[in-house]
């Protein structure tokens, strides 16, 4: 057989060349970008890390005093301490293990530049369920709110850098974020809204989601300021680039549409009937929207494309984020829209000032 | 796994699992297709927060499925086939003059074994891996491949 080992030797040679090298390389990093590791993998990944994992863990990320029974909790329960914090509250005592420990341990593995500005936007997302949950028990306040909003700011203000600094380098990212955030910060203030006017609450509680929801509010009209201006940013790019930037969108408009029906027939037992068709019927919207997408596709007006298609993407993420507050809070937030689809889409082509009013507008009459 | 480790692996293991490919469907276009869509897919599954041991193994693994899913699909070349019509293996430019005759031969003395038996041949010879990871890779116990693999290299020696 040495013979043919020789020959095995020989044939170890045959390789890519360069160019296929990179060019594979850059196909796959592609995908990589495309398909990032999400925040829910990452967390796993603390759970399951070993006791030694947890030393290590609170030598780097531990810059309180805590103390000392959480820290032997930690060591000696591991995972079963960092899992078991997920659902803490502002006030609970393992509140500080899900901020300061699970979240910096996601956020230190998160590695490219995509993946660190979406578990910022998440953990900002998390602030805003934290104060949902708290609202919905009645136990908003003053005190707690202010904090929340602190961090939730501090969150905000970081991704709202990060988007600039993807502006520079990558435009579809930055895009593909501020579109996000966008539909992020107006489904939540839409269930805060409901939770403020839900019977049975104590004025102080709605008095203190009232100052919360104007922030988030803010904080929601500027990310639409944003997003529209980087839709236009990319509808001044070059033609090839504004086309791939529009067929990139179509996919992932595609696969969120995909992701929530998904979403919404395993949630369909516990939503209800009127829930679910409510839900279904966005999700038309959403698809409706695609298909006006790709007629401008087809007529090559990619800039106006794109936009439909981030918009088709936003329809899709606030139908599974208002379901997901159904579930959670046991709240009755409707998932349709309220204002009227045309009137809403002349409104964002508009593409300055007459930005008033948000989407979804419930109306407060809370005296700010 | 992070990103940047992901692209790393692919440094390390593209040249190999492309040989491997290539060396099984003898067809080098089609060779770089599936080696973009082994990585593709095992990152896919890293996303869905799988977990992998043996990355390397892996990754073999993903790349004997979707050749074997190749054969399936077309009516497999038959190498037997292709070595008497006189097949020119596709090998780079850089590497024509020095490997296409080489190549050749192993192409034909390929040809001799039945498809399962060329690829632990492949996987033994070409990409060094052991008896146990053969067996991971292609879900047989290792006697098994022992035993294939024994009777496989008993049948090339007839050609030297």
């Amino acid at each position: 057989m040495k013979e043919f080992e020789k020959l095995s030797e020989e044939m170890k040679n045959i390789v890519l060349t360069q160019k296929e090298r990179a060019a594979l390389r850059f196909s796959i990093l592609d995908f990589i970008k495309t398909n990032p590791v999400s925040s829910q993998v990452l967390l796993r990944l603390i759970f399951q890390r070993s006791i030694i994992y947890s030393w290590q863990l609170l030598a780097l990320f531990i810059k309180k005093p805590m103390p000392i029974l959480l820290i032997l909790a930690l060591i000696l329960g591991g995972g079963g301490v960092s899992f078991a914090a997920e659902n803490a509250l502002p006030g609970d005592v393992l509140y500080p293990v899900k901020v300061k420990v699970n979240e910096e341990v996601v956020a230190a593995l998160a590695f490219s530049p995509e993946a660190k500005v979406n578990w910022e936007a998440r953990r900002l997302e998390r602030r805003l369920e934290e104060a949902e949950h708290l609202a919905e028990k009645g136990e908003l306040k003053a005190e707690v709110r202010e904090r929340i909003e602190e961090n939730f700011e501090r969150h905000a203000g970081r991704v709202r850098v990060r988007i600039a600094e993807f502006e520079a380098k990558d435009l579809k990212a930055a895009a593909d974020i501020s579109s996000n955030l966008e539909v992020s910060l107006q489904a939540h203030a839409r269930i805060l809204a409901i939770l403020a006017t839900s019977t049975g609450q104590a004025t102080t509680t709605a008095t203190e989601v009232g100052k919360l929801l104007f922030r988030i509010k803010t904080r929601g009209d500027d990310a639409s300021r944003l997003r529209i201006e980087i839709e236009a940013k990319v509808a001044s790019s070059t033609q090839p680039e504004v086309k791939n930037a529009a067929e990139g969108k179509l996919k992932a408009a595609e696969n969120k549409i995909e992701e929530v029906k998904k979403f919404i027939a395993a949630m369909q037992e516990r939503l209800g009937e009127e829930a679910t068709l409510e839900a279904e019927a966005r999700l038309k919207v959403a698809e409706n929207t695609v298909i006006e997408g790709r007629a401008k596709l087809e007529a090559k007006a990619f800039a106006d494309a794109f936009g439909f298609f981030q918009k088709a993407h936003r329809i899709a993420q606030e139908a599974k984020l208002l379901i997901k507050a159904r579930e959670d809070l046991k709240i009755d937030v409707r998932i349709k829209n309220d204002e009227d689809e045309e009137g809403a889409r002349e409104e964002e082509r508009d593409e300055n000032e007459n930005r008033g009013r948000g989407r979804g507008g419930i109306e407060l009459e809370l005296g700010l | 796994m992070s990103e940047a480790e992901f692209i790393s692996a692919y440094d390390r293991f593209a040249d190999a699992i492309f040989r491997h490919c290539y060396f099984r469907i003898s067809d080098r276009e089609r060779a770089k297709d599936l080696v973009q869509e082994t990585f593709c897919r095992t990152w896919a599954y890293l996303v869905k927060g799988g977990e992998i041991e043996n990355l390397r193994a892996f990754l073999y693994r993903v790349a004997n499925n979707l050749i074997i899913d190749t054969y399936r699909k077309k009516s497999a070349l038959s190498l037997d086939e292709l070595a008497e019509s006189g097949f020119e293996p596709s090998v780079d430019a850089g590497e024509r003059m020095l490997k296409a005759a080489e190549v050749r031969r192993a192409f034909s003395l390929l040809s001799n074994l039945d498809q399962k038996s060329r690829a632990l041949v492949i996987m033994r010879y070409f990409d060094d891996l052991g008896p146990k990871e053969i067996a991971k890779i292609t879900g047989e116990t290792e006697n098994a491949v022992s035993v294939r693999l024994n009777r496989a290299v008993g049948k090339l020696r007839n050609f030297f």
